[in-house]
């Protein structure tokens, strides 16, 4: 039946595992079964460096089997429904809704729909309170898990932080507790004693009637009052997989990923990323010389690209890039360079990796003006940029893209016309070279997105533009553009109006996202698929406000629905960046200085570093 | 040095595609540090080059590719070290060196043998089959990107009968390669027309089974 219906869809490699590198093992010899699922198609997981982690890291043990579930397109969901076969594991086959663990990864929050998708579609219960003690926990972690409220009454557990800190001690006492026949309440009052481990039910949530949080307390008392992330302290020590899964069929990132560091030091107000993760950890160059050999060799890719927030901030970037270069150039393999810093260094090392082939330069100014730069902490001046693009159109590059977000606080139409601005300044730049010296054409490409505050930012209290202001403001940039050399690419509004909704989201706003699936969303994250429309009925169904989470502005002492995780960072601290902000003062990186955060708390990485 | 391998493609495989069956042959072939050559250029790309690609869908068992090999190495090596990183359901079945004035495997190839099954046709089909080459000629509608065509696909058919009556097995010979080429489908749909009966492509197991080339008007398979 299944070869049969693979026949019937538009690209069945996605649904058959049996991939170089895939685990085996035999699920009856095993003491647990988790399936990894990633909310989004195969292609893109795939891609996902977290999934190729943890799926060795789980799978290095010999008592679990670690499968992998992706979901499936709209085309393979007919057919599924029509023919009755339950979302399966890559692996066996096997249907997942007898699995010990189902586990989500939480990378962005337009998956949501996905993840109630692909939950109905194995057969699970959808909300936590009314799954039995036959259906598996599901379980979830990632960036989105931060803020899991949204979630919150579907999934079971979260885990804050890294998974390779306290997986195996979660593992060995499920395995314990399952033995001894044990219940789940059991288990996860257990479980909620491991750090990191976050039991929604634990917790009550009490609203004044404004709809803002009254109260945040713990009904059970082996829940802790807060969740602390956790995190690896010495990323050198860590594991890391030797191999990595090599997909049947093209994928996003057809290529061995190195993992250089965790965290940033640069602090952007406006990025989650950049404060979640700290400190910032960096793995010896050696040792990813090392990983590369084992992963090329086992893989038979030919791209090696290199991971992290701020690559150029890898303090043995220098021994790393010629390191690879030295090992792979000969060898047929190349090496994707991220957006760097644009520097002579760092531009002969492009000339040398891409050869002829002269793609794009990418620059992040974010902001067009020099004032918004500084209220959003991003340490790059206007001069940094038209040095680093007259080095490039010299070195013979053409096209420069230039990424910008719009709706970020504090903006004014000076900054919109800034923008504009600045990719004039960017072809006059070009123009002043003589032409004798200067690649033969050039194109700017300006993308503006649109800003969404995050939790755990400086940024997370203020309101964020409606989709219309944005709209707005797309085409104010657009009227200021003077040259016809520019083409201006912008972000779907609507979109970043719903994941406003969701990053920022309490308890309540589970029933709106139910709502929604049940009213058709799914791969909110794809254009084709998104519908505004639905989501709104879905919040207006519920009762629900998407002003009160997206477009409100809070006030420092209001409960947010995230307060009771940490991240190690106090609030204080972001307090005092959004007034520095509103000042338009920066904040140092830290490796310049210390701006007293508080990751110092995690007793690793940069705060530890010698200070030159 | 030019070598011609012969490998086979089935079970989960055979829902991969032709060019994603190239990238696995190319990261296969560094898996196994097979010291392949490379094309001069901006974007040097390993030497190897596929007889014909097989639909998705269909299992291969008699599949081809010729590859450029840098250094002489012996055919059972290149066999071995394939097979050991290869996923289930791609088998390299033999190899061996081509002489300098052997056709690649893509020009010399003529006709493909192929089997399949109709057997969710619940209907007697062996009159039906026998009667095919007796026929002058089959014209059937061909559709083209702008416009319909007749063929004759009556010369393209060299041999077609019934293998397994109870299953309702059949196998046939057809031209099949960059001169003529009939698609196993265009035949398989013509029967069930005989048959007054819908021809659903899923429905049917399709095998290609040898690939052949012409040495004088005789078809010798693209291994010997």
């Amino acid at each position: 039946m299944i070869d049969e219906i693979l026949l019937q869809v538009e690209k069945p490699g996605r649904y058959i595992g049996n991939e170089i590198n895939m685990v085996s093992k035999n699920p009856s010899d095993v003491d647990i079964r988790f399936a990894f699922c990633f909310p989004d198609v195969y292609e893109v997981g795939m891609s996902h460096i977290g999934l190729q982690i943890l799926y060795f890291f789980f799978n290095r043990r010999n008592d679990t089997y670690c499968e992998r579930v992706f979901a499936p397109w709209t085309d393979m969901e007919e057919l599924m429904r029509k023919h009755n076969i339950p979302l399966f594991a890559l692996e066996t086959g096997d249907s997942i809704n007898k699995f010990d663990f189902v586990g989500f990864t939480l990378q962005y929050e337009m998956s949501y729909s996905n993840i109630i998708n692909m939950l109905n579609l194995a057969g699970i219960s959808i909300w936590s309170k009314d799954r039995t003690e036959d259906e598996p926990i599901i379980i979830a972690g990632g960036p989105c898990a931060y803020n899991p409220e949204p979630l919150a009454d579907i999934i079971d557990i979260f885990y804050i932080g890294e998974g390779e800190v306290n997986y195996d001690e979660f593992l060995d006492i499920y395995k314990q507790y399952k033995k001894q026949g044990k219940s789940k309440k059991e288990f996860f009052e257990r479980a909620a004693k491991i750090e990191g481990i976050y039991i929604p039910c634990f917790y009550d949530v009490e609203y004044k009637e404004n709809g803002e949080i009254k109260e945040f307390k713990r009904n059970n008392i082996n829940a802790p009052k807060k969740i602390k992330k956790v995190i690896v302290k010495e990323l050198n020590n860590v594991f890391y997989p030797d191999k990595q899964l090599v997909p049947l069929i093209e994928t996003v990132h057809d290529r061995v990923t190195l993992e250089v560091f965790r965290g940033c030091i640069r602090g952007c107000r406006f990025c989650q990323a950049g404060y979640i993760y700290r400190p910032v950890r960096e793995k010896h160059s050696e040792r990813l010389i090392n990983d590369a050999k084992s992963l090329v060799k086992y893989s038979g890719h030919e791209e090696i690209s290199l991971s992290s927030l701020s690559t150029g901030d890898y303090r043995e970037f220098k021994e790393l890039s010629q390191g690879l270069l030295e090992e792979f150039s000969k060898k047929n393999v190349n090496i994707a360079l991220p957006s760097l810093r644009i520097d002579a260094f760092t531009l002969e090392l492009m000339k040398k990796v891409q050869e002829v082939r002269k793609s794009s330069l990418t620059f992040a100014p974010e902001a067009g003006t020099q004032r918004l730069r500084d209220v959003i902490n991003k340490g790059i001046t206007e001069k940094e940029i038209l040095d680093g693009c007259r080095l490039a159109f010299e070195g013979g590059w053409s096209r420069v893209k230039l990424y910008f977000m719009v709706g970020l606080p504090t903006e004014t139409e000076d900054d919109l016309a800034g923008i504009a601005k600045l990719s004039t300044k960017v072809i006059e730049e070009y123009y002043s070279i003589p032409k004798e010296k200067r690649s033969k054409s050039i194109c700017v490409v300006l993308s503006s997105s649109c800003f969404v505050p995050k939790p755990f930012t400086p940024f997370q209290w203020e309101p964020q533009d409606t989709y219309e202001q944005f709209l707005k403001k797309q085409k104010f940039v657009k009227a200021n553009l003077e040259k016809k050399q520019v083409k201006y690419n912008y972000h779907e509004v609507q979109l970043s109006s719903m994941e406003g909704v969701l990053a920022r989201g309490d308890r309540k706003v589970a029933k709106a996202i139910v709502k929604a699936w049940e009213l058709g969303a799914k791969f909110d994250g794809w254009n084709e698929h998104f519908k505004y429309d639905i989501w709104t009925k879905a919040f207006e169904d519920t009762g629900l406000s998407m002003e009160f989470y997206a477009n409100r502005k809070r006030s420092y002492d209001e409960i947010l629905p995230w307060d009771h995780i940490s991240i190690g960072i106090s609030k204080q601290f972001f307090i005092k960046e959004m007034e520095k902000a509103k000042k338009g003062e920066i904040t140092l990186n830290c490796r310049t200085e210390c701006a007293n955060c508080g990751a110092k708390c995690f007793e690793g990485g940069v705060c530890y570093e010698v200070q030159n | 040095m030019k070598y011609r391998i012969k490998f086979s493609k089935f079970g989960k495989m055979r829902f991969i595609g032709h060019l994603d069956l190239l990238n696995l042959f190319q990261r296969a072939i560094k898996r196994a540090d097979i010291p392949i050559s490379y094309s001069k250029g901006f974007n040097p790309h390993q030497l190897i080059s596929f007889a014909i690609p097989l639909p998705i869908g269909m299992n291969g068992y008699g599949e081809y590719a010729d590859l450029n090999i840098k250094d002489e190495i012996e055919p059972e090596y290149i066999i071995k070290k394939l097979n050991n990183v290869m996923p289930e359901g791609i088998c390299i079945i033999n190899a061996r060196i081509l002489d300098n004035n052997e056709k690649n495997c893509a020009a010399a190839l003529c006709a493909a043998d192929y089997e399949t099954d109709l057997n969710y046709i619940k209907k007697d089909f062996n009159k039906t089959i026998e009667s095919i080459l007796f026929q002058k000629e089959i014209n059937l509608e061909k559709k083209g990107r702008k416009k319909v065509r007749i063929v004759d696909i009556r010369p393209l058919i060299y041999d077609i009968k019934v293998s397994d009556t109870e299953n309702r097995k059949l196998k046939f010979l057809i031209a099949t390669g960059s001169k003529e080429n009939l698609k196993p489908d265009l035949l398989l749909e013509y029967i069930c027309k005989l048959l007054d009966v819908e021809y659903i492509p899923y429905k049917v197991n399709i095998s290609r089974n040898e690939l052949y080339r012409n040495e004088n008007n005789k078809f010798v398979n693209l291994f010997l």
